[in-house]
């Protein structure tokens, strides 16, 4: 009883805060509303200019910084949480596509190798998050995932967040960063990187970032399943450590940050990003140093490094969206953790060696039902192999979004996106059709 | 030979001489008609100084209500914090709860704003609109007319109880949302009304600021108004236009914590 009645509260709390602001009165209501009406004689009552007495209206004496009051105290200091789930079911075809999200081993040959993915497939995936502001400066935040096949339950996310008196902001728990500013080569994404023969896993950190004028100083350590031979007690050693400086100018946003793990080169780097007459220009530098290896080795052997520059731009409003990006590795033997994404799993991959150029393009022809034309190129030039992607996206009706994609490995049958095909018959070409039905929520309550 | 080249000036080389003698007799005739009077630039300078605040810090809750014809009403709350002596400003939306915590960050012509989805900061432009409403990002900042804008011609008109000085302007810089703008500026010398257009001379959208704040010497309005002129959609054989009602209270003119100004600020209030 005692619970129901809470429930209801809660209910109508929500609804009598969420109401006012669905029902905003405007103006508009009025049908015969005109704009040149607006400065007509004001109504008995109103006056042309309000006189307002606001809080701690007198201008301040010193420039310091007083308590934060109104608006910034009401938004930080208000207590409750967001509640988010999402919910989405899939189903197509995929000939060749071994990466398939419906992805599961042959009923008939268990723990067999598999040749290619059935040809068709279902699968579901639904989502939870919790967000608690439990005062003005610590928060949590929750994530979990449930997927069928594999009936697999994940924890996405699980965090907490500390403001310390507004000068340093902690966080700590499974979540990820991502430094560096390339779109299709995120060599400078430091605490992606991994050992060698190393399956990496999700990322657990700590970190502190302190601002600086808009920018700001970051330091964390960072540690993944795969870093620790134990991972009920974790050592130092087998911790990443990483930091960043970021100086966020009107001209030109520039990272520059360092990240050590024992088991790997010391690396650091470099990213810079501008935007000239609507291009936006980026550059990413990265160094690695071999500073104790057994093996021997010769300088370039020792010292390795990669560097890339990109460009992007929208054309005719975003109708058509364009990135070119360079791509120049010398950095051998790397491996990093590539995070889940829509269509395949996280894992560990590498960058090819050698120059390489990518392409995306966008095409939103019409505002219609969200139509979207998409195409990806990857090119290595050391491999002559490159991989094209193309495809075409539309929500017909609320709910469903269709896919149709397909995977092109081109060059020849020794170059590297050909071979990181997974089909054992290295098959070159898959092909897709998905149709998908999704939804999501959201919920919130503060005070 | 490069032949686009060799059309245009083909093109160009008939017509465009008759053309730019048209067009000068119709500028002498608009300025004969119109005269600008020396005193319009202090007039558009004054306008920007009223609603400009580059001694002090503004923040502010504004409720932008947008309306588009055959669709629901939607209602977004947000949290402005400006700092006009650093070209600063920072929006954080506070409802709905769907979109808490989502803001932008804003340093002279660089917009940023948080993707949680990748946990990274991406760049956008002032000239796009804030949240798919017809404002603006760049109806968040402090007002530069007089800086952007040059005065083509001045006008006196009646708008409603107010007696505007109505000026006709022309962007300098190719760095401003609209390339032309009327605007009418009541005696004292506040903005009341907007017209946005393009470069051709479209009208793109009509705003409204038909009353104000007044603290000290310091005017906030209370509420704009946009209408959006080309977009909207035909309902029962009429075309309704899209428009968006922004409401501002709790206006204060206290220091905010330079934290604030900073993306590490944006990321800690994001999802």
């Amino acid at each position: 009883m005692k619970s129901c009645l809470v429930t209801c509260l809660l209910i109508f709390t929500v609804f009598f805060s969420v109401g006012p602001l669905l029902h905003a009165q405007t103006v508009f209501d009025d049908e015969n509303w005109d704009i040149d009406s607006m400065f007509d004689e004001a109504e008995d009552g109103e006056t042309e200019n309000t006189k307002k007495e606001i809080t701690g209206g007198k201008e301040p004496e010193e420039d310091r910084p007083s308590s934060p009051v109104n608006v910034l105290s009401d938004f930080l200091q208000r207590k409750g949480f967001t509640f988010d789930a999402s919910f989405s079911l899939y189903g197509g075809l995929n000939p060749g596509w071994t990466e398939a999200p419906w992805h599961w081993e042959d009923d008939y040959n268990p723990g067999g190798e598999i040749e290619f993915t059935p040809n068709a497939g279902v699968g579901m995936t639904g989502t939870l998050g919790l967000d608690f502001q439990l005062s003005d400066i610590l928060r949590v935040k929750n994530g979990f995932s449930f997927s069928y096949p594999g009936f697999a339950f994940t924890v996405s996310e699980f965090f907490v967040d500390y403001n310390f008196l507004s000068r340093a902001y902690f966080r700590a728990g499974k979540t990820v960063v991502n430094w560096g500013q390339s779109r299709n080569y995120t060599f400078t994404n430091l605490p992606a990187r991994l050992p060698l023969d190393n399956p990496g896993g999700d990322s657990y950190l700590v970190k502190a970032d302190i601002p600086i004028g808009i920018g700001g100083f970051q330091v964390l350590v960072l540690t993944r399943p795969g870093f620790m031979q134990d991972a009920a007690s974790p050592g130092v050693k087998e911790m990443g450590y990483g930091t960043k400086y970021n100086a966020a100018t009107r001209w030109v946003d520039v990272d520059l940050g360092l990240f050590f793990h024992k088991a790997m080169p010391l690396r650091s780097f470099l990213s810079l990003k501008t935007t000239v007459l609507d291009t936006e220009f980026y550059t990413d530098l990265m160094y690695a140093v071999q500073y104790d290896s057994e093996i021997p080795m010769d300088f370039w052997e020792r010292n390795r490094g990669a560097i890339g520059f990109g460009a992007a731009r929208d054309f005719f409003g975003e109708k058509i969206s364009l990135n070119l990006e360079y791509f120049y590795n010398q950095d051998k033997e790397n491996i990093y953790y590539r995070e889940k994404d829509e269509f395949s799993e996280a894992k560990a991959s590498s960058y090819i060696i050698g120059s390489n150029i990518a392409a995306n393009l966008v095409l939103r022809p019409i505002d219609f039902k969200n139509l979207r034309i998409f195409a990806q190129c990857l090119y290595s030039f050391e491999e002559k192999s490159a991989w094209l992607m193309p495809g075409i996206s539309i929500e017909p009706i609320k709910h469903i979004s269709v896919y149709l994609g397909s995977r092109m490995a081109l060059g020849g049958r020794e170059g590297a996106y050909y071979l990181s095909n997974a089909d054992n018959l290295n098959r070159p070409f898959s092909f897709a059709f998905l149709i998908t039905v999704s939804g999501e929520y959201s919920l919130g309550y503060y005070d | 030979m490069n032949r686009s080249n060799g059309f245009s000036r083909c093109v160009l080389g008939g017509g465009a001489g008759l053309r730019t003698r048209r067009s000068a007799v119709f500028f002498v005739f608009l300025l004969l008609s119109f005269p600008l009077r020396a005193g319009d630039l202090d007039v558009l300078k004054r306008a920007d100084s009223l609603v400009s605040y580059y001694d002090t810090d503004f923040s502010a809750e504004y409720t932008i209500v947008q309306e588009k014809p055959g669709q629901a009403r939607s209602t977004t709350v947000a949290g402005v914090f400006r700092r006009d002596a650093k070209e600063t400003y920072v929006i954080v939306i506070m409802q709905p709860a769907v979109s808490r915590g989502q803001g932008y960050l804003k340093q002279g012509k660089t917009l940023w704003f948080y993707d949680p989805q990748s946990r990274r900061f991406n760049t956008t432009s002032s000239e796009e609109r804030f949240q798919n409403t017809n404002a603006r990002n760049s109806d968040f900042t402090r007002s530069t007319l007089a800086e952007d804008y040059r005065i083509i011609r001045g006008g006196d008109e009646k708008l409603g109880r107010f007696s505007c000085r109505v000026l006709s302007l022309e962007a300098i810089t190719t760095e401003v949302t609209y390339p032309k703008m009327k605007i009418w500026i009541s005696e004292d010398g506040l903005v009341r009304k907007t017209e946005d257009y393009s470069l051709s001379g479209q009208l793109l959208r009509t705003g409204a600021f038909p009353d104000y704040y007044q603290i000290g010497n310091r005017f906030v309005p209370k509420r704009i108004l946009f209408v959006e002129e080309l977009r909207g959609a035909m309902i029962n054989g009429k075309f309704e236009n899209e428009k968006t009602q922004i409401s501002i209270n709790k206006p204060s003119f206290e220091k905010v914590a330079d934290s604030v100004y900073s993306k590490t600020f944006l990321e800690s209030v994001n999802k």
